[in-house]
């Protein structure tokens, strides 16, 4: 899959984060440096509070790093509008969240539809894909239920269709099995697997090592710096 | 369109969704919408409806002053009335009026009356015709013919049942036997809502009362072609020609003058500012309703932070989320709009009911089309207004803590402290607004209260009258 000619999807050069709260400095992200290519499967493996949802949440646009540099398909991130940061979320990157973050309000089919919608694409086409991204993670049958009447499981299975069906660059997962039991969390663990057998790109955080031997590569934070990079199970010391 | 349509459909969800809010939101904003809609269609009919007659921006009143004596309002005498009726070339015709009454006897209890006592002219230069019958002729408008009446429509209803047979028939009025030969159609009440019938003023011409006799009010109709410049410079010049036809009477130091007053500005000039002021009152309402509402939202943003934050990461831009909130209140607000339309209805019945004595074109109060025009408006702008605020706010959420695991949904206590502030301030205010439309009343007396007044001679004095 890697392929060292073709330039990186994702580049970070000295991305660091700082929270500040009440006078108190929290260094999520001290200095990271890490590149993603394209159809790459990534696991972003720590313990609790070493940054690995602060990394997520800027690789996904969800928020901007104190310093360092970010380019995302060789475009400078820090250098975008609003309205372009917006874009880029709504077409490049697919999130999934430990907490689904479905909306209540819309039935499984609306939740999957958003992105599209947001995009204003025709009615019908949105009808295929939605159709085409809730069979392929089995909840077909469930598309007019409202997420309350769902499972955790089967819930999570809608974040993934949500996530997947405006085709992203990018798919951003932040714990995803978090909050399933083990069942589950093999089934999104396996979807997560073909999409990325399909050419998907992956980035998923955990701290479970089990699901992180799904990864092509597995990147260990510690402090808010990377400690450690794995390749398909092997063990190898950074710098 | 199609996104305008999702936006309705969503935002209906919603407001189903919490219909807690939803209720206190609807009701806060019927009510001040209702207040509006209700005093608007009052300042609709009063202020802004031209007068129920043809061509009604030619009609005026004549008015007559003497300035160095500090009388700005007198009416005519009867010479006065005929000389300027031979002099003026403005006018289609002067219709000269003036408060009359009796007892009126035959088919029921006698009854007190109001009447208007009219030239043979008044109903022509309105152009106004009978619905039954017919109004005066010239012949009857003179001493010895004049035993005939015409009838106020409410008043026919009233007193005879609506019978048409009535026409014909012989009634007393202060014992003097009268026949009725027209009855007026509805809502035709000239000069105010008093009258109940009209009857021939019958001027002698061949021996006038005296000069100093000021108890006429005219009202005239510009020819086609003659503005209101020009009649109102002929009405000046005749009265300078009186000052030198009659030295002894208009003596130059009294600086006798003539001049007119539209119809409209007459019958509702005194109350125009009274009823701005209400319609401002009635609009500050409506504008703490609004706060209200704009921080029940606010206070439910923060429990909406999650699902615009989740719309915001999935690439719903910022404009899209102020539209869809700013949907949702505008919808809110149609609803409150049409609840205040309700209330309106009732709030109108009640306001004519409660009105101040003598407040012109009550008759004419009604929720119309441009009540509705004018209630639609006023609801989507108080859509936009509590809309905006919170829909700003909320449109910028903090998308990396809100999305994660249990993000912070705080709604703050001080929204709380603010807004039973407002409600106070809101209910604190009302009881002004209910006064001050009881002061909505002309400060001249009513046509009832001046008959006396008006039936006897009054020498040169500045009398002003409801019918000015
Ligand atoms: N909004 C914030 N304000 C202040 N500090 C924050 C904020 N968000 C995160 N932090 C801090 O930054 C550090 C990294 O947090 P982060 O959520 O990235 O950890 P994590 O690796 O995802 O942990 P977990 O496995 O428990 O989810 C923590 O010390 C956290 O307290
Ligand atoms: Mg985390």
């Amino acid at each position: 899959m890697m392929n060292a000619s073709a330039q990186p999807l994702i580049r970070l050069e000295g991305l660091t984060k700082v929270f500040y709260t009440d006078e108190v400095e929290t260094h999520a992200l001290a200095g990271i440096h890490l590149e993603l290519r394209q159809g790459e499967y990534v696991a972003i493996a720590g313990p609790s509070g070493c940054g690995k949802s602060t990394l997520l949440s800027l690789l996904g646009l969800l928020d901007s790093p104190t310093e360092g540099g970010y380019w995302l398909n060789e475009k400078p991130v820090a250098e975008l509008s609003l309205a372009e940061r917006t874009r880029i979320r709504n077409q490049e990157i697919g999130f999934i969240f430990q907490n689904f973050n479905l909306i209540g309000d819309l039935s499984v089919f609306e939740n999957v539809e958003l992105p599209l919608t947001y995009r204003g694409m025709a009615a019908a086409e949105r009808r295929e894909r939605v159709g085409e991204a809730l069979d392929k993670v089995g909840m077909g049958h469930r598309a007019k239920h409202l997420p309350s009447q769902l499972s955790g499981g089967q819930q999570q299975r809608v974040a993934v269709a949500r996530a997947l069906v405006g085709r992203p660059l990018i798919l951003l997962a932040d714990e995803p099995t978090g909050n399933l039991d083990s069942k589950n969390g093999e089934a999104v663990m396996e979807l997560l697997r073909e999409l990325h057998q399909d050419g998907a790109t992956v980035c998923m955080v955990t701290h479970d090592t089990r699901y992180a031997k799904h990864a092509e590569r597995a990147i260990h934070l510690f402090d808010g710096r990377i400690v450690e990079e794995t390749k398909a199970g092997e063990a190898v010391e950074v710098g | 369109m199609e996104t305008l349509w999702q936006d309705l459909r969503y935002g209906f969800r919603m407001l189903a969704r919490n219909p807690g809010f939803t209720a206190v939101a609807v009701l806060t904003l019927a009510l001040g919408i209702g207040a509006n809609t209700a005093i608007f269609s009052v300042v609709n009919a009063v202020l802004l409806r031209p007068l129920p007659y043809e061509e009604p921006e030619r009609l005026v009143m004549v008015w007559n002053e003497l300035t160095k004596e500090g009388l700005p309002q007198l009416w005519f005498s009867e010479p006065e009335l005929i000389d300027y009726r031979q002099r003026q070339q403005s006018f289609e015709g002067m219709a000269a009026f003036s408060g009359g009454g009796g007892n009126l006897t035959g088919r029921g209890e006698p009854l007190r009356v109001t009447a208007a006592n009219v030239s043979a002219n008044f109903f022509p230069l309105l152009r106004v015709d009978a619905f039954l019958g017919r109004t005066f002729t010239p012949e009857e408008d003179t001493p010895g013919n004049d035993r005939v009446i015409v009838l106020e429509h409410g008043f026919w209803q009233r007193r005879f049942g609506g019978d048409p047979a009535i026409i014909g028939e012989t009634v007393s009025l202060s014992d003097n036997p009268n026949t009725v030969i027209g009855v007026m159609p509805s809502g035709f009440t000239f000069p105010d809502g008093t009258v109940d019938l009209w009857t021939p003023l019958a001027i002698d011409t061949a021996d006038p009362n005296g000069r100093g006799s000021h108890y006429l009010r005219v009202l005239a109709r510009l020819k086609s072609g003659v503005t209101f410049e020009q009649a109102s410079a002929d009405m000046h010049n005749i009265a300078k020609q009186m000052e030198q036809d009659y030295p002894d009477y208009y003596r130059p130091d009294r600086a006798w003058n003539t001049y007119l007053i539209p119809l409209h500005e007459s019958e509702v000039g005194e109350v125009r500012s009274a009823l701005l002021v209400l319609l401002g009152a009635v609009g500050f309402v409506l504008l703490i309703a609004c706060t209200n509402v704009a921080n029940l939202l606010l206070a439910r943003a923060a429990v909406r932070e999650k699902e615009v934050a989740i719309r915001a990461a999935l690439g719903a831009g910022r404009l899209r989320i102020v539209r869809q909130l700013l949907t949702e209140s505008v919808l809110l607000a149609l609803l409150g709009g049409s609840g205040g339309l309700l209330l309106a209805m009732w709030g109108t019945d009640g306001l004519v009911l409660l009105s101040p004595a003598g407040l012109p074109r009550l008759n004419e109060i009604a929720v119309n089309e441009w009540v509705l025009g004018f209630t639609l408006l006023v609801s989507v702008i108080a859509g936009v207004l509590f809309g905006l605020v919170p829909a700003l706010h909320a449109s910028r959420p903090d998308l990396h803590n809100t999305l994660k695991e249990g993000g912070r949904s705080a709604a703050g206590a001080g929204h709380h402290r603010l807004r039973g502030l407002l409600v106070v301030s809101e209910v604190a205010l009302t009881p002004p607004g209910v006064s001050s439309w009881r002061n909505c009343r002309p400060t001249r007396p009513t046509f009832r209260s001046v008959i006396s007044r008006a039936t006897t001679a009054i020498p040169l004095r500045a009398t002003s009258g409801r019918w000015g």
